[in-house]
């Protein structure tokens, strides 16, 4: 209890502390160099798989702070979220790094796994999404996501150009993740519960011949202690590809889980367009998981089945800072009801 | 009436002439920065290159010239500016490069730091010892 009042002051401090510094993009004092940020998010939407009615939610709070000093730097991520009554504090993202030169920075924390575009693009910043929600099939692990999205370890990420391309890599290596006792991934914060660590890596490319275009191959291996001491040796392969420029946005990325029993297939293509003169951006979004009864490891996270979900909807931009989304949604599992939600968010980002 | 628009065109034609101005990128004269190429000048200040010859780059703006310098060199506004920066601290956890209010914050950062690269405009820039203008845009 005193530990989470303590959480929780720290929070309301770090929050007031915002209007003082976060005003200028980079406050230099000393030489280090701070900026503190905020995204938040209000909802409502109508009655889906997790509520009976329709209803308004505090969406997520996210507090974040980064520091630089010479060739260090840090950054820190908490996420205030609401669960029922309860406020609950999770810390995101939190890691210390040291850059030698733009072909290696070493960094050391919790992490978000470099696994395809969106995980380390948009974090927990609902003002950089376009749409109200990440794809439900990159989930994060306690909103039932079956990707392990946060490995605490140690990365390497370096940048190199080979001709006309500019090459990025990002290797992870930390604590395999655990499957809690209600069917949920969990990253294994202060210790792993087997012997093997879970390796992720990603190389991405750029080019300025093809401006706006970003391909990349990841992939992860990890093992799962079950209950009974069996093993589940789990790996996944993706491939994202991304073309930002001007008004258009597209994404797409389809990742294959492997284990030597099963495999499921998984991925999403998103187009938006904006309309710059009112500030508007449609976007269309297709979701789709193919996966095989019996599957070992979809069967430790509660069971999944093959699911798709059609979103439509349109971003209008207040300004730079802020956003309101509105979007239906058309959520079909296998032998379950089909869900028809209407949702509107509006977020922000200071 | 039509006089009357062509004449307001050409007050603000002249108008974005006279505002234009020549804008120089400077760099110290001793540090590794005297050859980078503008491809590599522009990964700076989109943070995407943060060291030349294992010295670590320290961009700096100018205040006055930034939207100009933005739109006619990077190919940005300041608003698509302002949100990458935005995307890039929270993703990388690194600053976005600080913005000097006067020629003379600019140049003296320049000189000191052999990492250092910043623009200016050329009304007002003087004082050029142990530093290298690597281009200039009109």
């Amino acid at each position: 209890m005193m530990k989470k009042c303590i959480l929780f002051l720290s929070c309301i401090a770090f929050i007031f502390a915002i209007p003082v510094q976060g005003k200028c993009e980079a406050l230099k004092k000393e030489d280090i160099s701070y900026n503190l940020g905020v995204f938040g998010n209000i909802n409502y939407k109508t009655k889906d798989r997790d509520t009976q009615h329709h209803s308004f939610s505090l969406g997520e709070l996210d507090l974040y702070g980064t520091a630089n000093y010479e060739r260090m730097s840090f950054l820190t991520e908490l996420l205030i979220e609401f669960e029922g009554q309860a406020i609950e504090l999770d810390m995101e993202r939190i890691w210390i790094g040291y850059s030698f030169s733009d072909l290696f920075t070493l960094r050391a924390g919790r992490h978000h796994t470099s696994l395809g575009y969106w995980n380390r693009t948009y974090h927990h910043g609902k003002q950089l999404f376009v749409t109200v929600e990440r794809p439900f099939v990159i989930a994060f692990e306690g909103e039932g996501g079956i990707i392990p999205a946060h490995i605490v370890g140690l990365e390497a990420e370096g940048r190199v150009s080979v001709g006309a391309i500019n090459l990025k890599y990002e290797l992870q290596v930390g604590n395999g993740p655990t499957i809690t006792s209600d069917g949920k991934l969990d990253p294994n914060n202060s210790s792993d519960d087997n012997p093997s660590k879970e390796w992720v890596a990603r190389l991405s490319g750029t080019s300025p011949v093809l401006p706006g275009f970003t391909f990349g191959l990841s992939g992860t291996s990890f093992k799962i202690t079950q209950a009974d001491n069996t093993i589940i040796n789990e790996k996944v392969a993706g491939l994202d590809v991304s073309y930002i420029r001007g008004e258009l946005d597209l994404l797409g990325e389809v990742f294959r889980f492997k284990n030597s029993d099963k495999e499921a297939r998984l991925g999403y293509v998103q187009a938006a367009y904006n309309i710059s003169k009112y500030s508007v951006t449609p976007y269309v979004r297709h979701e789709r998981m193919d996966v095989e009864d019996g599957d070992p490891y979809l069967d430790a996270l509660g069971g999944r089945k093959d699911r798709t979900q059609d979103i439509a909807g349109a971003r209008y931009d207040i300004n730079e800072r802020s956003s309101l989304k509105a979007q239906y949604r058309r959520d079909k599992e296998k032998s379950s009801d089909t869900k028809n939600v209407f949702e509107v968010q509006w977020a922000f980002a200071f | 009436m039509k006089i009357l628009f062509a004449a307001l065109f050409c007050i603000l034609s002249l108008n974005s002439f006279v505002f234009a101005e020549e804008i120089l990128i400077i760099v110290n004269n001793n540090g590794p920065l005297v050859n980078i190429s503008d491809e590599d000048i522009k990964k700076v200040y989109k943070g995407e290159k943060r060291f030349e010859a294992g010295v670590k780059i320290i961009p700096v703006e100018l205040d006055s010239v930034k939207e100009q310098f933005l739109s006619s060199f990077i190919g940005t506004t300041s608003k698509d500016y302002r949100v990458h920066w935005t995307k890039k601290v929270f993703q990388d956890g690194i600053q976005p490069p600080a913005t000097m209010p006067s020629i003379d914050d600019v140049v003296e950062l320049v000189k000191m730091e052999n990492g250092a690269i910043g623009y200016v405009g050329r009304k007002g820039f003087k004082d050029e010892s142990n530093i290298k203008i690597i281009k200039t845009i009109k």
